[in-house]
């Protein structure tokens, strides 16, 4: 009897050191501690620090990218300014704002188009005109202008003399609408048209440096032609 | 006699002689090797062996994972330094062309003004056309019917046209009708009037030009 108690004790030690090694190879709350705690610091610094520092650094790489083609392009720039003969350039924005001044009064454009007329005999039935500002501009980025209608009278030859000579031969930049050639009982020929001459204002505001640049020797061809009607000033 | 006494004797020699009860013998306990010396550590079991293999498995993870995680800080960091200084010197170089450009202000407004009536020239001109040459056009194609007058022509700005004159009779106003509705510079004809008096007939066109041979070039 004794024998089979010691033989039961014995056992019942042997089967709690087992479970007790069992559940010391169990996982508990102990063990997670860590490694959670780990985990959430990473994922704190992953929100709060990395991403932060990995998508400024991306910004500053497209900064970089920007940076350099803004250095391409005034470099561009500067290199086609050291092109241009500045002598020039000085001479020619005169002639330039001879033609399209930054001021066209109408008295002067009227005294323009009158003296022509009185030069082909023509008599005068209507002449009028105005500051319309930028309304008459053909595109946006063009100038104003002065415009009005005009009325004459004379010879058919004269009056188409006229006309021909008040677009090709002006010193101005001259446009003209709605022209209507009618010969009346007496057999003189009436000319009746609607006449625009250009200035463009100077420049106002800051300059931009970005914006796309072309050198105005690119329209040396234009420039000759500024050249053939400043001779009629 | 001697069966009493001897009894007690043997009696007592039964007395004396009583056998003990045999114990079995005790297990040969194992005998240690006595040159190598005595191990005092209990050897481990093999649950204590494989938990010992998975902490170390453990820790050898760990500290890879740390190592991991300071080359990517120190990746990340340094990526954002050398991107910052990379910036400041690509704006210091930019400011200085800037400055640089701008020392050109006057060269740079000057032909831009000019560039700007250039355009303004380029514009008026490609929408300007000959009024001279559409009148006397017309006027030529009268001529070469014969006797067609012009009386009045109108021109509007999007090359519509009318035209009216004289002629000595419906067949003149006839043929010019056709002539000019297949003349290449003419887009669309129209005979808005005609009209027969005694001795002559009016006429009245109206239509489109096809301006490509009159745009100024």
């Amino acid at each position: 009897m004794s024998r089979l108690a010691t033989n039961t004790q014995k056992t019942s030690k042997e089967i709690a050191a087992i479970s007790e090694k069992m559940k010391k190879t169990r996982l508990n709350l102990n063990d997670l501690i860590i490694p959670i705690s780990v985990a959430v610091i990473l994922l704190l610094l992953s929100i709060f620090v990395f991403i932060p520092m990995v998508n400024a650094a991306l910004d500053y790489q497209e900064e970089i990218k920007e940076t350099d083609q803004k250095i391409e392009q005034l470099n561009e720039l500067d290199r086609k300014l050291s092109l241009l003969d500045e002598n020039q350039l000085s001479d020619d924005i005169v002639l330039a704002k001879s033609v399209i001044p930054k001021v066209l009064k109408v008295s002067d454009f009227i005294y323009y188009v009158d003296n022509l007329a009185k030069e082909k005999s023509l008599i005068i039935r209507e002449l009028s005109a105005g500051d319309m500002g930028g309304r008459i501009s053909p595109s946006e980025n063009s100038g104003a202008g002065v415009s009005g209608p005009i009325s004459y009278q004379g010879e058919y030859s004269n009056v188409v003399s006229f006309l021909d000579e008040v677009q090709s031969i002006s010193p101005y930049i001259i446009r003209i609408q709605n022209v209507e050639v009618a010969q009346s009982i007496t057999g003189q020929w009436t000319i009746s048209l609607v006449v625009s001459g250009y200035y463009m204002a100077d420049r106002t505001g800051n300059l931009n440096i970005y914006k796309p640049f072309k050198a105005y020797t690119d329209y040396r061809d234009i420039l000759d032609i500024f050249e053939e009607k400043a001779k009629n000033l | 006699m001697n069966n009493e006494t001897t009894q007690p004797q043997v009696a007592k020699e039964e007395v004396k002689v009583v056998p003990t009860p045999t114990t079995p013998p005790p297990p040969p306990s194992p005998q240690p090797d006595i040159s190598e010396g005595f191990n005092l550590i209990p050897s481990m079991s093999e649950e204590e062996k494989v938990v010992e293999k998975t902490k170390s498995r453990v820790s050898i993870g760990s500290v890879v994972s740390l190592i991991i995680l300071v080359v990517v800080i120190l990746v990340i960091v340094g990526f954002n330094i050398i991107s910052r200084q990379i910036l400041n010197v690509k704006k210091a170089e930019l400011f200085r062309i800037e400055n640089k450009i701008t020392q050109q202000e006057d060269t740079l407004i000057s032909n831009d003004e000019i560039v700007d009536r250039a355009v303004l020239y380029t514009n008026v001109r490609n929408g300007a056309f000959s009024h001279k040459e559409i009148i006397e056009f017309l006027s030529r194609m009268g001529t070469k019917i014969g006797d067609i007058q012009m009386r009045s022509v109108m021109i509007s700005e999007n090359l519509d046209f009318t035209y009216s004159g004289y002629s000595v009779s419906l067949e003149q106003v006839s043929k010019l009708w056709y002539l000019l509705g297949t003349d290449e510079n003419i887009e669309r004809i129209n005979l808005q009037s005609v009209g027969k008096g005694d001795n002559r007939v009016t006429f009245s066109f109206e239509g489109k030009l096809n301006g490509k041979n009159f745009f100024n070039k």
